[in-house]
């Protein structure tokens, strides 16, 4: 199908508050979007994480799949059915290379879903051509490359969402609102405790033959040559510092990402970081097992962040104030005293923005050019405090930050960490 | 003791006894470890402090063991009481109790000694704070005495401040090892005569962190050469072994010494001595320098390296990494001395290439890969010279390990290395050189990414030079992509304008601002696609200026989609009250869909500026730019719109009406529930039906707006002539109003008609009991008017109200109700229904007399199922037989099939195992057989563990009244508790 980019903006954009000047009889019928205005979406990525976000994508009216893409010819053809068999028709185009989606011309948004590694390739790729993207969490590899995805989404002016899905469920908004309220009384620390590795990995392993349907090069991308074992590969690339973070990342996206909020850090960050991990010696996996970071902000709050010890405990977070506490995970919120998590925040209070569906914020701000409830620069900052804490813990020591101009503080060797080269030919 | 003695006499003169004749090693363990009197330790301790303190000091020794305990505890205490008894030095206050490290208690002190505490002996985060205030901040000393670096295990803070953790013990208690002194002109160890001194002692080996070299000062280790190094566990990365050492942390003072496992280390004059001057350090009496060594550090590196080096070679992809672990701590270690980390890259680099020139398969890339991370780890000029070969290697991975690992050197050798490759490397290899060059940002490499951008265009490593230019965003590689510009083939023609974005808007900012114009400018005139003019415009946008604002209006106002969208985008975000004002000038003559877009767009600038602009329009003609208004007032109104808006939401059609309410309710300036209340008086002076929409909206939003300030209000527009306003004043009561307004709501419940308006108000009058903190208080108001009140609508509305409060006061009032008799219908009615409704279990007595008194059908119906609701709250004091008689007695009142099932619904919510039988009963009914094979399963499935038996039992009568999903789900029980079918 073809749709003509500048007949789609124009619907879009223009009307930006489309739902406000067109009358119903613009619409089709039952008050459904019209189908020439409808978002033309490819994704990349349709393992796990982008299968989910797939189907999420696939049940909105206002969306039209039109391509998908994988390494992982399994999961490509899958994807694919899954488009067409929902569509009822054989449009949905599959390819192994993302370049096919984010350049191609009439697609209007990209959904990412690929190991960190990629992400912030992908996603600038997809900017540089005018794309809007939705990016799953954590947001980038090293905290270089959020700053250089936030500057690419600047530069050409485009919605990028981080799949941080936590800012669009209700009792993490309230919790952060109660904090910048005030309620707590001054918030001194804030515990954020992540859970344990998910997977575990024999202490040795051997190189295994490539499967027939994954490109493995492709995989690999920028990361440098290794050996293929399909421990490397799905769901726990995110165990090797090569391609992610470990649960420092994965997790700590999440609810560092909640900290953040709640403390107003969404444009800066800790100042202090110290750290203490166990990390593997033995097997592919080399992120931490257990993880205990510490960071300082400028105004004297402390952040942890644990590994959870208590068996059955969720990832959660805990703010601690001089007059109560209150305790968050996606399922409880509980405080101490009890009442404070049954008072109401006021109109002349800190309102935090109002999310409900973390994608649909995603499409509506597509529609009116805001800033999503995740917008880039949230994402990188939550992250590159997950970074920080990884690089703290790695070197084994405290280290100095200052988040106005994201240096380390006299510090070559925290500096060195803060990103990474890329086998050619992927840069961003 | 078989030491041999000699006395030495120190500068001083001071009289010490000092131990000598290494070559005496008779001691056994045995005898190491006899317990020695208060005397033998007295006769041991020096007569006179090395110096005299500047003014009496006080000691707390603590010794808490939370984990194992040390036998030399109270030696070691009863040692350092002396040692300050005896010499003056001091006093001490020995202590097992966490509390004295609160501030107050710690204050007294000037240093406190860790006395082979182990475990966690505290964790509340105040007694921490204050242990490392004391030393850090107000400059007082820590000294520990050999278990205490296994304590606080768990408390980061504490080893980083100490020096070490504990490992292992690889020397133990009855091993006789040689101490080096190695520091021997240092004060702390003038005790000692010799530079070694052989000993019976356990030795510790300690954790790689956080002990390093490079925080403390060590004054006795180990002596690796005169020990047995052969023992089982020594697998220190470096072979360092420290056993004293001082340091200092923030204003405070640290000694920590190892020694102190065997009971003769407290009789050892020499070490009693070296104990004794460590604490006068601590206190601030002895100065010392504390400086780590650098020299002897670097040298413990260097000479264990080649053991690392060794270890990892032959590693190959998927072994064990023990040994990288162990490389990878020795060269963090030796991040801290650049001579080291020199010797360390060109070790590694020599390793390296022996392993390239020996290399026959891809066998060896594993340590090769391994090896060039370390070399861009350590980032030496050596590390890039020893790189460099590989650049060039016919092995297209080792050139990619080379370029990644020059990629993380930031010396300039580095560029040096791949800017010469560049030219000489395989041209298969340059898009990788050039990459890097420019993730290195490397300026110097700006000419000849240039001609290979511009000589081999097409090709990749043409197209990494372009970025890279982009990247290195100098004012020379903006030049040089300009001159690309005019040149390129319309192929590489976006590449270049992507790349050129890239180089203008970091010039931009790092302030080359002028030649970033300059660069937008072109672009925005000559690019060949509207995503990259939108690049530029807003590169523009972000630079400022009036020109720049009229370029981005009359983009917004243009008719390129891409352009406008960038613009919204700009304008959403930018701060600058200028483009505010120039928004509004634009809006004033724009057609209407560009207006509402506008209009958004202040909202969400909050414009505060454009109130009256905004203003205007929310009372203009054109309908779908008012309702843009009315939203944008929600932002940008203060107490002036809400006449305006509370009357849209009067009178408006319903997009309007929401669009004004939800703008009531957001306005954040200040003043608004005040100009809502003014309002709200003076629509009731002249009250009016016309008027009466208006006071509900603005009722209504004093709600939404959580007014709590205006109850007094609301009490008041509850006797509203309207009704409409009446329930909308009780609802925000129920909202807003405190215990304390509970008897005012009470009284105008007997006002509150008509029966929708009632029902509020009871809602209300409940809320505000509820939030009486005195529970037992709750239902006075309400007993007290039930007390007066005659009219029977108005009893009947009490008695509601009761029910929902819940409260046993509540109860008996409405037992006593009961009792009375001889009330309407209409009150008796209520009454019913507040007992069968009652929140708690406390009304199934009465409840259940209800249900086998009541002659009316539908109340005894009522009552019935309030009782079997109640029956099934869980309580503690009833016997589980009384439980059932009690269940066996509803379904007798049950006067039809209907109440029975709702029982056997009730039974299975019970859980309660007692009550299996009691479903199991009703199998053989066909008319409950359903319900109760459900209430059977469900009971059962809670009770199989706990009473297999029984459940057994049980299932075989379910399972033939079963259908079949039921006797799926009975097989599911049964092998839960792993029971076969029996046969």
């Amino acid at each position: 199908m073809t749709i003509n980019r500048r007949e789609f903006l124009k619907k879009t954009v223009w009307a930006a508050a489309a739902p406000l000047i067109l009358p119903a009889s613009a619409l089709g019928r039952n008050g459904s979007v019209a189908p020439g205005n409808k978002i033309t979406v490819g994704f990349i990525g349709v393992g796990w994480m982008g299968t989910t976000n797939l189907q999420n994508f696939l049940n909105r009216d206002e969306v039209q799949v039109v391509a998908v893409c994988d390494v992982d010819g399994k999961h490509l053809s899958e994807a694919q059915q899954l488009v067409n068999g929902h569509y009822g028709n054989s449009d949905c185009r599959a390819c192994v290379d993302f370049r096919e989606i984010t350049q191609r011309p009439d697609i209007d948004a990209v959904v990412i879903s690929t190991p960190d590694h990629w992400h912030t390739i992908q996603a600038v790729d997809a900017c540089v051509h005018g794309k809007d993207v939705y990016v799953e969490k954590p947001l980038t590899l090293t905290i270089d490359e959020g700053r250089v995805l936030v500057d690419a989404a600047r530069r050409y002016g485009r919605v990028v969402q981080t799949g941080t899905q936590q800012r669009s469920m209700s009792q993490f908004r309230y919790a952060s609102e109660l904090v910048r309220n005030g309620r707590l009384g001054k918030v001194h620390t804030v515990h954020v405790e992540i859970p344990p590795n998910s997977r575990e990995c024999e202490p040795t392993w051997t190189p295994q033959a490539v499967p027939p349907h994954l490109h493995y090069d492709l995989w690999l991308g920028p990361s440098e040559w290794a050996p293929y074992h399909p421990q490397r590969c799905h769901y726990s690339f995110r165990f090797n510092f090569d391609y992610s973070g470990g649960q420092v990342t994965n997790w700590g996206a999440h609810f560092i990402d909640i900290a953040q909020w709640a403390l107003g850090m969404d444009n800066s960050g800790p100042v202090e970081i110290s750290g203490k991990g166990e990390f593997p010696v033995s097997g592919l996996f080399n992120t931490a097992t257990k993880v205990h970071y510490e960071c300082l902000y400028e105004n004297g709050t402390r952040l942890i962040c644990t590994t959870i010890t208590e068996e059955g405990r969720n990832p959660n977070i805990r703010f601690i104030g001089t007059e109560g506490s209150v305790y968050v995970t996606r399922d409880v919120i509980v405080s101490e005293p009890e009442s404070l998590i049954r008072e109401v925040i006021g109109p002349e209070e800190v309102r935090l923005e109002q999310s409900s569906d973390h994608a649909q914020n995603f499409l509506d701000c597509m529609r009116t050019r805001r800033r999503p409830i995740a917008d880039v620069e949230v994402g990188h900052r939550t992250v590159s405090v997950c970074h920080l804490g990884n690089i703290a813990m790695l070197l084994d020591r405290k280290i100095q930050w200052d988040p106005a101009r994201e240096v380390f503080v006299n510090d070559p060797d925290a500096e060195r960490l803060k990103s990474r080269p890329r086998r050619a030919p992927w840069r961003v | 003791m078989h030491f041999c003695y000699s006395l030495l006499r120190l500068c001083r003169g001071v009289a010490v006894v000092l131990v000598t004749s290494p070559g005496v090693l008779s001691s056994s363990s045995a005898e190491a470890q006899k317990l020695p009197s208060a005397d033998e330790i007295r006769a041991a301790a020096p007569e006179s402090p090395h110096v005299p303190p500047a003014k009496p000091r006080k000691v707390l020794v603590f010794s808490l063991p939370k984990g194992f305990v040390h036998p030399s505890i109270p030696v070691g205490e009863k040692a350092i009481q002396i040692l300050g008894e005896k010499t003056g030095a001091f006093t001490t206050v020995a202590t097992r109790d966490p509390e004295m490290f609160r501030p107050e208690n710690l204050q007294q002190f000037d240093a406190v000694v860790m006395n082979n505490i182990s475990g966690e002996p505290f964790t509340d985060p105040e007694l921490r704070d204050s242990l490392l205030r004391f030393v850090r901040d107000e400059g007082k000393g820590l000294v520990g005495i050999h278990g205490a670096t296994t304590a606080f295990r768990e408390w980061p803070e504490y080893g980083s401040m100490l020096g070490a953790y504990f490992n292992t013990h690889p020397w133990s208690a009855g091993d006789t090892v040689t101490l080096k002194i190695e520091d021997p002109g240092h004060p702390l160890t003038a005790a000692f005569a010799e530079p070694t001194l052989t000993l019976v002692e356990e030795i510790y080996q300690f954790k790689n962190s956080p002990y390093s070299r490079s925080r403390l000062r060590v004054l006795v280790s180990l002596d690796t050469e005169k020990t047995d190094m052969t023992k089982p566990g020594i697998d220190r990365f470096d072979n360092d072994f420290p056993v004293s050492w001082v340091r200092t942390h923030g204003q405070g003072r640290v000694f920590y010494s190892s020694l102190g496992h065997n009971y003769a280390i407290y009789t050892h004059p020499a070490i009693l001595q070296h104990f004794l001057d460590g604490i006068q350090f601590a206190l601030g009496d002895l100065d010392a320098p504390t400086e780590p060594r650098r020299e002897i550090a670097e040298a413990i590196l260097i000479k264990a390296l080649p053991e690392r080096l060794q270890a990892v070679r032959g590693y190959t992809f998927g072994a064990d990494r023990r040994a990288q672990a162990n490389l990878d701590e020795l060269i963090s270690e030796a991040s801290h001395y650049p001579a080291v980390r020199r010797h360390f890259a060109a070790e590694i680099g020599k390793l390296l290439s022996a392993t390239v020139a020996e290399r026959q398969s891809s066998a060896s890339l594993a340590l090769e890969q391994y090896l060039a991370r370390k070399l861009g780890e350590l980032g030496t000029e050596e590390a890039a010279a020893a790189l460099a070969p590989l650049l060039e290697h016919e092995e297209a991975l080792l050139a990619e390990a080379a370029y990644l690992a020059l990629g993380e050197i930031r010396e300039d050798a580095a560029g040096d290395v791949l800017r010469k490759a560049l030219s000489s490397a395989p041209p298969e290899y340059r898009a990788g050189i050039a990459a890097v060059l420019g993730h290195r940002r490397d300026s110097k490499a700006v000419p000849l990414l240039a001609s290979l951008a511009l000589d081999e265009s097409g090709t990749t490593a043409a197209r990494a030079a372009l970025f890279s230019l982009g990247e290195i965003a100098t004012p020379e590689a903006a030049a040089a992509l300009k001159t690309m510009a005019k040149s390129s083939a319309s192929v590489t023609r976006a590449s270049v304008t992507q790349a050129r974005l890239a180089c203008a808007s970091t010039l931009a900012r790092e302030g080359h601002t002028k030649l970033a114009r300059q660069e937008f400018r072109e672009i925005l005139g000559s690019a060949e696609s509207s995503t990259h003019q939108a690049a530029a415009l807003l590169g523009l946008a972000s630079l400022g200026g009036a020109d720049n604002r009229t370029l981005v209006i009359r983009a917004f106002m243009g008719d390129d989609p891409e352009l406008a969208s960038a613009a919204v985008a700009f304008l959403t975000q930018d701060r600058n009250p200028e483009t505010g004002q120039a928004i509004v000038h634009a809006l004033s003559e724009a057609p209407p869909e560009i207006q509402i877009l506008g209009l958004r767009i202040l909202a969400d600038r909050r414009e505060s500026g454009a109130l009256d602009f905004v203003r205007e329009k929310a009372q203009g003609d054109e309908n779908a730019v008012r309702l843009a208004a009315i939203k944008a007032l929600g932002a940008l109104g203060n107490s002036s719109v809400v006449e305006l808006l509370a009357s849209r939401a009067a009178s408006g059609d319903p997009a309007e009406r929401k669009a004004a309410r939800g703008s009531l309710a957001a306005i954040k300036s200040e003043g608004v529930n005040e100009a809502i209340l003014n309002l709200l008086e003076r629509s009731r002076r002249d009250a009016g039906p016309e008027t009466a929409r208006f006071r509900q909206e603005l009722v209504a939003a004093l709600e939404q707006r959580h007014a709590e300030a205006a109850v007094p209000a609301l009490l008041e527009a509850a006797t509203d002539p309207d009704a409409g306003v009446r329930k909308r004043a009780f609802t925000a009561l129920a909202a807003l109003a405190g215990g304390d307004q509970t008897e005012q709501l009470v009284a105008l419940l007997s006002h509150a008609t008509p029966a929708s308006v009632r029902k509020e108000a009871e809602k209300a009058v409940v809320a505000s009991a509820l939030r009486l903190p005195d529970e037992n208080a709750r239902e006075d108001a309400a007993v007290e008017a039930l007390g007066k009140v005659q009219d029977p609508g108005h009893r009947a509305s009490l008695i509601r109200v009761l029910g929902k409060i819940g409260t046993p006061g509540a109860l008996q009032a409405l037992q006593q109700q009961r009792s009375q008799g001889a009330e309407a219908e209409q009150v008796q009615d209520a009454l019913v229904r507040a007992i069968a409704e009652f929140p708690t279990a406390e009304a199934f007595p009465e409840a259940l007399r209800l249900a086998r008194d009541s002659e009316n059908d539908l109340h005894q119906v009522l009552a019935l199922r309030g009782a079997a609701r109640m029956l099934a709250l869980p309580v503690k004091e009833r016997s589980s037989t009384e439980t059932l008689r009690l269940w066996s007695e509803l379904m007798a009142l049950a006067r039809g099939p209907e109440e029975q099932k709702m029982i056997l619904g009730e039974v299975a919510e019970t859980k309660e195992a007692g009550l299996l039988p009691f479903a199991v009963e009703h199998l053989e009914n066909p008319a409950l057989k359903n319900e109760a094979v459900a209430a059977a399963l469900e009971l059962a499935e809670k009770t199989c563990h706990s009473d297999p038996d029984g459940c057994r039992e049980a299932l075989l009568k379910v399972e033939k009244a079963a259908d079949e999903a039921g006797r799926k789900k009975v097989a599911a029980i049964r092998s839960k508790i792993g029971m076969q079918k029996k046969p």
